[in-house]
């Protein structure tokens, strides 16, 4: 091989490893300029996203505050609905109550006969308070001593006749004041089961007492309606037995 | 047909709307109590004041729901259920018995004579209610359940 062929077999080689390396640079710069390409738009996605997260972030804070207003308003709203089912309760309990006072005041005084207003004065313990004992007393006119003019389920000799001051139905008649067992000393003797002594009075003068011993089973102890009722049978109770006395005197 | 047989405001399309509860009491002041607290509510109420008055009154007026005293005169409120439960008219009426005695022996012997359930004295104006209008099929607005 002379020199000549050699040099052009070497420029040969040269011009195809430059044109090997330009086509290479070429594709090179295309790809890259497609992978800038790319870069940009997954840029634009990961702003996208990014501006997506950030939104569902504020949402879900929104969503967590809304859900912490609604939780504050549901415990207020329950607070709430105990409160009215409280308020509920304690209107039915005082609607029985007034029920109760109006049914007993209009049973004593929707009548003139005596028995029959003893009579109503047992129905109203027995059905009303819910009491097993009973006995009503009537100061004698002396005003030395209680006798017994009706009752229900004790014996009646024991106590036909209470001395004014002795023991709590003495007492009771004595002090016109209501005696409940548990609040006021203890009674013994004949008067042990008693539960409590109600003073019959007209105006500031007692005419008599109910005494209550045993109540009904299912009754486990007297209730505030039940010492309203006390109230109201203490003058209401001796205004009716008063009422059927004038009444016979005035027909007699 | 049995519209207006009652009254209209009593009967709609052949079936009954206003219901009918006889009282059976004879104390007055209970069965002004039990008046009293169904007086609000949409019924019609009957009265009878003993045992025997109870029996006729529930055939007669055939009643949606009877109230029995236990304790009454001419018949106590054990003897009428009995009865009641012996006829097919009110054989299936619910009945609730109305007593003073709470023991254990005297309920079972209320549910052997065939009543629905059984009402304590003194009455509890709440539980009272509620024992009326479950048997009644109705509601705590009065509404005929669907």
């Amino acid at each position: 091989m002379t020199n000549q062929k050699k040099d052009d077999s070497g420029r040969h080689y040269i011009e195809r490893v430059r044109q090997d390396a330009h086509r290479y640079t070429h594709e090179l710069l295309q790809e890259n300029e497609a992978l800038r390409g790319l870069v940009v738009s997954l840029e634009a996605e990961k702003r996208r996203l990014m501006e997506q997260l950030q939104a569902i972030r504020e949402e879900t804070e929104r969503f967590n505050r809304e859900q912490a207003d609604l939780q504050r308003r549901l415990i207020e709203i329950q607070s709430e609905s105990r409160r009215f089912a409280q308020q509920f309760v304690e209107v039915e309990r005082q609607n029985s109550n007034l029920a109760n006072l109006y049914v007993a005041n209009y049973q004593l005084h929707g009548t003139l006969d005596r028995e029959r207003v003893l009579q109503v004065i047992q129905e109203i313990l027995a059905n009303l308070v819910g009491t097993e004992e009973t006995a009503v007393f009537e100061l004698d006119e002396a005003g030395g001593s209680l006798h017994l003019i009706s009752s229900n389920g004790i014996e009646p000799h024991a106590f036909a006749r209470v001395a004014l001051g002795e023991g709590v139905i003495g007492k009771v008649a004595a002090s016109g004041e209501t005696w409940l067992a548990g609040h006021a000393g203890a009674a013994g003797g004949a008067e042990e089961l008693l539960t409590a002594c109600v003073p019959l009075k007209l105006e500031d003068r007692v005419t008599g007492a109910i005494a209550i011993f045993r109540l009904l089973p299912q009754k486990s102890g007297l209730e505030a309606g039940d010492r309203e009722l006390f109230d109201l049978l203490a003058t209401h109770a001796a205004m009716a037995l008063y009422c059927t006395g004038l009444y016979r005197r005035v027909t007699a | 047909m049995r519209d207006g047989e009652k009254g209209s405001e009593s009967w709609k399309g052949g079936e009954k709307v206003r219901k009918t509860v006889l009282l059976a009491d004879d104390s007055n002041t209970i069965l002004m109590m039990e008046r009293m607290l169904l007086a609000k509510e949409p019924y019609d109420i009957v009265v009878a004041k003993d045992g025997q008055e109870a029996y006729e009154k529930a055939l007669s007026e055939q009643p949606d729901l009877i109230l029995l005293d236990v304790i009454m005169p001419k018949m106590t409120g054990f003897e009428v259920c009995q009865k009641l439960r012996q006829l097919a008219q009110t054989k299936s009426t619910p009945i609730l018995l109305v007593t003073t005695r709470g023991e254990a022996e005297n309920i079972e012997k209320g549910y052997q004579v065939g009543c629905n359930d059984y009402i304590t004295k003194p009455i509890n104006n709440v539980e009272f209610l509620a024992k009326v209008r479950d048997h009644l099929e109705l509601d705590g607005k009065g509404e005929l359940r669907r």
